[in-house]
């Protein structure tokens, strides 16, 4: 277990170096030069230049490089080109926002995919299974942004029980911050909830084709017993891998929720940045994510030793 | 006859229209032991699935069963899971999956017996420990904290038959419990199984295809085919007669030997193989530092004729396909040299067409070896790629129908697809493929273990007679004695890595002078003789 262990870590961190390497190259070959950007079309050179000094674009590249992740390491992610505020501070105040709602979006999304996958595959080919099957595959179809507006219509506008966007802000309270998050999750978790439901069946389904629970049932076990007890956790491995990628999604991938609904989060900011060519702040938000991305797989991994014993030896 | 513990009457079963059962009838005293027989299909499995009422979906049954005063077939499903587990228990053929993987084996063991008994969690699992004592599964070497991947086949196995045991059931169903072991783990459950029911008063009914194994247990005999009952009665008196041809045409099959052309001269080696050595890394343990290596083959020489049968027998993980990869140029080598015609191959790199071309393989599972998209025509035309002149598509066409016919096949069977023939048909054509190219030397690695008796027993006529008519040498790797003693002229025993003893094939299996050799004789079960003597043999 400990070589599992170390094992996962150090691939973590190889991952957050190689990452950080293709970000920074990355950001160096998208054309445009933050420095003329800011001062605008008719600013002189020699001022332009100035700024590049400032801004320490003129260093050489390995220099911008470690100077850049010793800030992130530091915690020192530098100086938004664009609003000259600490990128560090922006990111913080988005991440109080991205992060609750990919959490509350992951959790009604696998609330209610695990009973309905459960429910869909103990009673397969039933009524109950073929409507949850058809209610998913609308859930996949549709786009999330449009149910978002459906619900709008529908909880904002009809009945006024929410907002119809913007965030009210921690500072207004636990329940007033989370009843802003609520329709953005929802519309969130419709998809991933779909997927996840779909997803858990059929592993459910796969294992219960297994060996090991015709045995379950030849102990006297009932359907529903052997059901959980014994298919559960061996159909958790693929369900988690989903878990895993779609959190990732979430926290970042939400931007077009977050337009419909004025939020501003990371999926915003990161936008914002790259269309006024704040590549510092385009560079920290990505390895942020970066690293959320690589813990969660971390997480993820941890998880499939904890469900799986066949791979907590060796290996 | 009311006083059998088991008795099904008339049993029609039926899974979606498509009748799997006709009018079975069958009988189980306490304390005897049934052995049903019957090549796949027969439906010797359903029989076994329908008394413990655990059909697939959408089957349909009629009949009769009474277990023990009660009639099965009409009681619910709520009262069914009391019987199950805790008055009949069941073992099934493959012990490598018939375990929960994630689940430790003291756990599934005292859920049995919590599920039954009204005993507290500690007591459950102190009785899971005896149970497996009982097995042969010491605490002290086995503790219920393993897991199975931890346990070896025949050691899951004894898990299975201790969840199946553990409350003392009236009956114990095992259905193919030794089909998936080595020759010698088969021997000791077979003993295990023998022990169990004569220290109780438990009867058992054992499903197998095997005639020897079942000679050796069973009190009486059912012979079933096709869903039929086909003959049945005491043991001794089933094999003395062979009253039934199909019973008859079962022990033919089953002790049947090919017949072989003359002898060959052993002129010149076809494949020579100097000291070889394959190894593999194992698990890392420690983090930095070199890995740990296993040697599977250590220090392996042996030559092989043009034209000649050298059998190569062992237990699972005694190197023998480790040995036959290498020599067919798919896995590197550690040491030592592979000499074809005379001429080295260079270890570990693709072998060059010329050497291709002289040999071929045919694998065990003639169910997933070919791709189920291409027609017959083209799997079986794929090693022509390795000729240097490419036939046309007229020669192609009529090497496609002479290959076919000489495994059996017509060459009408090019077009269709591998899902439309028997399993016995795909092994023919798995033959075809191999013979297209016509090669020196076909490894068969375990090619006839997964086919019932009388197909066997066909394709084993096919390899002997394309022997003969192509002059094609085999090295037939087998885990079945029988099997290798009726087509081999010679014999290489392997253990761990090594070849322990080897020798004309007639030669060891009578004399046999290794103690592993003898090890493993004594161990394969023998059919019995029969006064009815097969005409023939």
């Amino acid at each position: 277990m400990l070589h599992y262990l170390i094992k996962r870590t150090l691939i973590l961190l190889a991952t957050l170096i190689v990452a950080s390497l293709v970000v920074f190259i990355t950001i160096e070959v998208v054309p445009g030069d933050p420095a003329s950007y800011m001062l605008g079309l008719n600013a002189q050179e020699d001022t332009v230049a100035a700024l590049r000094a400032e801004l320490g674009l003129d260093k050489s590249r390995v220099a911008r490089y470690f100077s850049w992740v010793g800030g992130l390491v530091t915690g020192d992610f530098g100086t938004s080109y664009t609003y000259r505020t600490p990128v560090a501070d922006m990111i913080r105040d988005r991440m109080w926002i991205s992060l609750p709602l990919a959490v509350f979006a992951l959790l009604l999304s696998t609330l209610i995919a695990f009973p309905a996958g459960v429910f869909a595959a103990s009673r397969r080919g039933g009524i109950t299974d073929t409507t949850v099957m058809g209610l998913t595959q609308l859930g996949v179809a549709i786009p999330n942004f449009w149910f978002a507006m459906l619900l709008v219509l529908l909880f904002a506008i009809k009945l006024t029980w929410f907002s119809a966007g913007g965030f009210a802000g921690w500072d207004a309270g636990f329940f007033a911050a989370m009843k802003s998050l609520t329709l953005p999750a929802i519309a969130l978790a419709l998809p991933q909830a779909s997927i996840l439901t779909r997803v858990m069946r059929s592993s459910l389904l796969d294992v219960m084709n297994e060996d090991f629970m015709r045995t379950a049932r030849a102990k006297g076990l009932s359907r529903r017993q052997a059901l959980w007890k014994h298919a559960l956790r061996n159909a958790m491995v693929p369900v988690l891998t989903i878990i895993g990628l779609q959190f990732s999604f979430l926290l970042a991938g939400a931007i077009i929720i977050e337009n419909v609904f004025f939020l501003p989060g990371l999926g915003r900011l990161i936008f914002q940045s790259i269309a006024s060519r704040d590549l510092i702040v385009v560079e920290s938000v990505v390895m942020l994510l970066v690293l959320a991305v690589v813990l969660v797989t971390f997480a993820v991994d941890l998880a499939y030793a904890w469900v799986d014993p066949r791979l907590r030896s060796s290996r | 006859m009311n006083d059998s513990l088991l008795q099904l009457q008339d049993l029609n079963v039926s899974i979606h229209d498509t009748p799997i059962l006709l009018d079975v009838s069958l009988q189980v005293d306490a304390g005897s032991v049934l052995g049903i027989i019957g090549e796949s299909g027969s439906g010797k499995s359903m029989t076994a699935l329908s008394i413990m009422q655990l059909l697939p979906h959408g089957s349909s049954l009629s009949g009769q069963i009474r277990f023990d005063g009660l009639q099965i077939d009409s009681i619910d499903e709520e009262q069914m899971c009391t019987i199950r587990g805790n008055d009949i228990g069941m073992v099934f053929q493959e012990p490598m999956t018939a375990l929960n993987p994630v689940q430790n084996i003291g756990t599934q063991v005292a859920e049995c017996i919590a599920l039954h008994k009204a005993v507290s969690r500690a007591e459950s699992f102190k009785q899971a420990a005896q149970v497996l004592e009982k097995v042969g599964l010491p605490n002290a070497q086995f503790p219920l904290t393993r897991y199975p991947h931890e346990l070896s086949g025949g050691q899951r196995q004894r898990v299975v038959i201790a969840i199946a045991v553990a409350l003392e059931p009236k009956l114990l169903i095992a259905d193919e419990p030794t089909t998936a072991l080595d020759v010698t783990t088969q021997e000791e459950i077979l003993q295990l199984l023998k022990q169990l029911v004569d220290e109780s008063d438990m009867a058992m009914i054992l499903i197998t295809h095997d005639l020897a194994v079942v000679s050796e247990v069973a009190d009486n005999i059912v012979i079933m085919r096709a869903g039929k009952v086909l003959d049945s009665g005491p043991t001794k008196t089933i094999f003395n007669e062979l009253k039934h041809p199909y019973t008859r045409a079962l022990y033919e099959a089953s002790s049947h030997t090919p017949e072989r052309g003359a002898e060959i001269k052993k002129t010149s080696a076809l494949v020579e193989i100097n000291s070889l050595i394959c190894e593999y890394p194992k698990a890392r343990k420690t983090f930095f530092g070199p890995r740990e290596k296993f040697r599977a083959v250590n220090d392996v020489s042996f030559k092989i004729y043009a034209g000649e049968s050298v059998g190569l027998v062992g237990e699972s993980g005694c190197g023998k396909s480790t040995l036959a990869k290498a020599l067919l140029g798919l896995s590197p080598i550690q040491g030592g040299q592979i000499h074809l015609h005379g001429e080295q191959l260079q270890a570990g790199v693709a072998l060059s067409r010329r050497v291709r071309r002289e040999m071929q393989v045919v694998f065990q599972d003639p169910y997933s070896s070919f791709n189920p998209r291409h027609r017959v025509g083209r799997l079986i035309t794929e090693p022509l790629h390795v000729l240097d002149n490419q036939p046309s598509s007229k020669e192609r066409q009529q090497l496609i129908e002479s290959t076919l016919e000489s495994v059996g096949m017509s060459g009408e069977d090019a077009d269709k697809y591998i899902h439309e023939f028997s399993g016995g048909q795909r092994q023919r054509i798995a033959i075809a493929r191999a013979l297209i190219i016509r090669p020196a030397l076909i490894v068969l690695d375990e090619a006839v273990s997964a086919l019932d008796v009388s197909v066997r027993a066909q394709v084993l006529d096919l390899l002997a007679e394309l022997a003969n008519t192509h002059e094609l040498a085999y090295l037939f790797i087998s885990h079945d004695l029988s099997v290798v003693r009726s087509i081999t002229d010679r014999v290489l025993v392997m253990k761990d890595g090594q070849i322990v003893e080897r020798g004309d094939t007639e030669q060891v299996f009578v004399a046999p002078e290794h103690s592993y050799t003898k090890k493993l004789l004594a161990a394969a079960p023998q059919l019995p003789t029969s006064s009815a003597q097969v005409i023939g043999r």
